[in-house]
């Protein structure tokens, strides 16, 4: 992307230029419709973003109550023994 | 002090995601209200996709460094926090490897007139990408023992070693995809470049949200596995399971 300013870049094909500036390297540019790209592109981004982070924080809490759970089931085991073991 | 631990931590957390909201919704409004449209050659109205493309790809450099550290940490002394620092740095790096690969071609398109080529930047963040993708699969489907663990640390490492190549594959190589940041770019104009170093800012914010929260996720799943796996020893399994 190199030079985005208002002024008109030659086309070129040289080397040096394709490292400096964009070069067509096909024809679909000229009809492809720019509001549709970058309406795709932020779309795209977004739901990604919305889907993982909400499917993150779901699976986290999830854990949490598998964990929370896992570890009541201990400590009702471990004061279960606990009585069983104390004298009559 | 465990519970204040974790409460600090929700906290931070969710001031970092509001942090993150905010810093986006900024960011939108500053690309669209603030930020002049490029010239055609760079793809007209579809340049402001570069606002969000490039700072991806440096987020996936993070999230690859972290893997990285994360999978040498292990590698030297084993936990779960270096683990789950591994796995999350994978992880993070995948999404945004993929933000960078989907958001590419659309402005290619624009600017190049074709979705995809098979230039050496282009080629090598897609082999970095698959690299990823395959240790995340690993972590997820070959176990947790502690040899799948320093295969996939091992593995991390060498994704990352791409990394660099990469970056530098524009100036090595010099395909189709300019330098723009940096020595011998073209430059950008003083509003674009504040478009820009935002973004660096917000996608910054979102690769340390994901990564924090991928983090726990991992920490969790490897502690619910370890509790799990006491229960059932102790003939808990069928009293826990949900």
């Amino acid at each position: 992307m190199s030079q985005p300013s208002s002024a008109e870049a030659p086309a070129t094909e040289t080397v040096e230029d394709r490292r400096s500036e964009f070069v067509p390297v096909g024809p679909g540019g000229e009809t492809s419709s720019a509001e549709a790209l970058l309406i795709m592109a932020y779309s795209l981004m977004w739901v990604f973003i919305f889907v993982l982070v909400g499917a993150s924080l779901s699976k986290q809490s999830k854990l949490d109550a598998r964990l929370a759970e896992l570890e009541a089931s201990l400590k009702k085991r471990d004061r279960k023994s606990s009585e069983d073991e104390a004298p009559v | 002090m465990a519970s204040e631990r974790i409460s600090l931590g929700q906290s931070l957390l969710r001031v970092l995601t509001v942090l993150t909201a905010l810093g986006f919704l900024a960011h939108i409004w500053f690309i669209f209200v603030r930020t002049p449209e490029a010239q055609a050659a760079a793809g007209g109205l579809a340049q402001k996709i570069f606002y969000f493309h490039a700072p991806a790809a440096y987020a996936m450099y993070l999230a690859g460094g972290i893997c990285f550290l994360g999978s040498a940490a292990y590698l030297l002394r084993p936990t779960p926090v270096r683990d789950a620092w591994a796995t999350a740095g994978a992880e993070v790096a995948v999404t945004f490897g993929f933000l960078v690969l989907t958001s590419g071609p659309l402005w290619a398109k624009k600017a190049w007139g074709v979705y995809w080529t098979w230039d050496p930047r282009l080629t090598s963040l897609l082999l970095t990408v698959l690299i990823y993708g395959a240790l995340t699969l690993l972590r997820r489907f070959s176990g947790s023992g502690e040899a799948e663990k320093k295969f996939a640390a091992a593995f991390g490492i060498l994704g990352t070693a791409i990394l660099p190549i990469v970056h530098y594959s524009v100036k090595l190589w010099r395909g189709n995809h300019p330098t723009v940041i940096g020595k011998g770019g073209g430059g950008l104009s003083p509003v674009m470049l504040q478009a820009l170093l935002f973004g660096f800012v917000t996608m910054l914010l979102l690769a340390c949200l994901l990564l924090w929260i991928r983090k726990s996720i991992a920490l969790s799943t490897s502690r619910v596995a370890d509790a799990e796996e006491w229960a059932g020893t102790l003939g808990l399994t069928g009293d826990t399971e949900g």
